[in-house]
């Protein structure tokens, strides 16, 4: 790792926090970057941001940091809404007080979808955050679809994880290097991890193993509001 | 014909509130029953991503908050209004944690749609969309990508008609009237 130990905060704004896919995404580069020498911590937004006691103790992580690697899900086209508020907060005491060095912010978004275009909009929002926080922008992957990865740990996940272990290893390189994420990365992540008549396929066989009452696969497709006049 | 206006603004946001009473006005001068949501006065919680809505009781959140509401609202709504300040380009906390509340209205199960992979629709119909942002003055970044996303929103949730637009704080009630009634227009809701 070149220059100073850098110091890396991991921030996963998943619901299901350290089980989930984000998390599982979020761990690999973190794991990746320790092994070139950088000190690294991590941080559940959803469970900081209950409280102004979680909320301070965010600010003061993210004031200690050099990079900050925020992981979240796909929520309606971008980031889930604790998530947006943490943003909210971060920029608006960082336009009151801020670390003299300059931090640097990568974004990774796990989304259910295949296409990578499905993430632009939330990767979108997490440059524009870093423009108006004031922090260095290093890059962004997406990675779809996490369904397949399931919380699993990526050096657990097989095969199907490889393209996104590989994309992950090549950002932590060039980020330890002070580098943004290269292209190389981004097509990577970018590359369905199945198929997509496969993923179709297996998306729509896995809720049959997940909805265990007979009754309600049934009503699947139950429509519980009518319009009235 | 119903509408449900989403208010995700800021306590103390002037000229948020003067685009829902202009949008109030336009609308009720149409014909339309309006009901308006201040989403920041409601006891609305974030999505756990619990799922129990698809998997356990198909199309119903199992929140028991104000949030619960929210998809029953939307979905028997002809038309759905999203008004938020702009937020990174994006929708600001109040307005997404009530979003983020409606994946009951789709099915878990996936289909192709418009050459992508979506969930596939729950019911026959869904209101047409219009968001409108709200900005202190242009910056033509940030329109661009609140843009795409209710582009993008809209094919998620199936809308029949969609239409973004934005009202500044540099602007006087006319003005933002006249904005407000443009955005309308695109969707065929005025003339």
């Amino acid at each position: 790792m070149t220059g100073h130990l850098q110091r890396v905060l991991l921030l996963i704004g998943s619901p299901r926090g350290s089980q989930s896919t984000s998390a599982s995404l979020g761990s690999y580069l973190l794991s990746e970057m320790e092994k070139q020498g950088a000190e690294t911590g991590v941080i559940n937004l959803y469970q900081y941001m209950k409280s102004d006691v979680g909320r301070n103790d965010l600010m003061d992580a993210v004031n200690q940091a050099d990079i900050l690697v925020f992981v979240s899900p796909l929520y309606i086209d971008c980031l889930p809404a604790p998530v947006i508020a943490a943003l909210e907060m971060i920029r608006d005491r960082r336009m009151v007080a801020q670390p003299p060095w300059r931090q640097r912010l990568i974004a990774l978004v796990n989304s259910g979808f295949p296409e990578p275009e499905q993430n632009t909009t939330a990767l979108a929002i997490y440059k524009q955050f870093a423009k108006e926080a004031e922090f260095g922008w290093a890059g962004g992957l997406a990675f779809a679809p996490g369904a397949v990865i399931n919380g699993k740990p990526l050096g657990d996940a097989g095969f199907v994880a490889r393209n996104a272990r590989k994309s992950l290893e090549i950002a932590a390189g060039a980020l330890a290097r002070g580098g943004p994420v290269p292209s190389g990365a981004v097509k990577l992540a970018d590359k369905p991890l199945v198929p997509i008549w496969m993923f179709l396929l297996n998306a729509n066989r896995s809720w049959k193993h997940q909805v265990k009452d007979p009754a309600v696969w049934k009503e699947m497709e139950k429509r519980p509001f009518r319009k009235t006049n | 014909m119903r509408a449900v206006v989403l208010d995700g603004s800021r306590q103390g946001d002037q000229t948020s509130r003067t685009a829902r009473e202009v949008l109030e006005e336009q609308l009720k001068e149409n014909g339309w029953k309006v009901r308006s949501l201040l989403l920041r006065d409601m006891d609305i919680r974030p999505c756990d991503g619990c799922l129990r809505c698809w998997i356990k009781h198909p199309g119903l959140c199992s929140g028991t908050d104000q949030g619960r509401m929210i998809p029953g609202l939307y979905i028997t709504s002809d038309l759905a209004v999203f008004l938020s300040p702009v937020t990174f380009g994006g929708y600001s906390y109040q307005l997404k944690k009530a979003l983020d509340r409606m994946i009951p209205n789709v099915l878990p199960f996936f289909e192709k749609f418009k050459g992508e992979i979506h969930h596939r629709k729950r019911y026959d119909a869904y209101p047409k969309l219009i968001a409108i942002g709200v900005l202190q003055k242009p910056v033509q970044s940030v329109e661009m990508i609140f843009r795409a996303l209710v582009d993008r929103n809209a094919i998620n949730f199936y809308a029949p008609a969609h239409a973004a637009g934005f009202v500044y704080g540099t602007e006087d009630r006319d003005t933002i009237r006249l904005g407000v009634r443009t955005i309308l227009s695109r969707v065929g809701v005025m003339a």
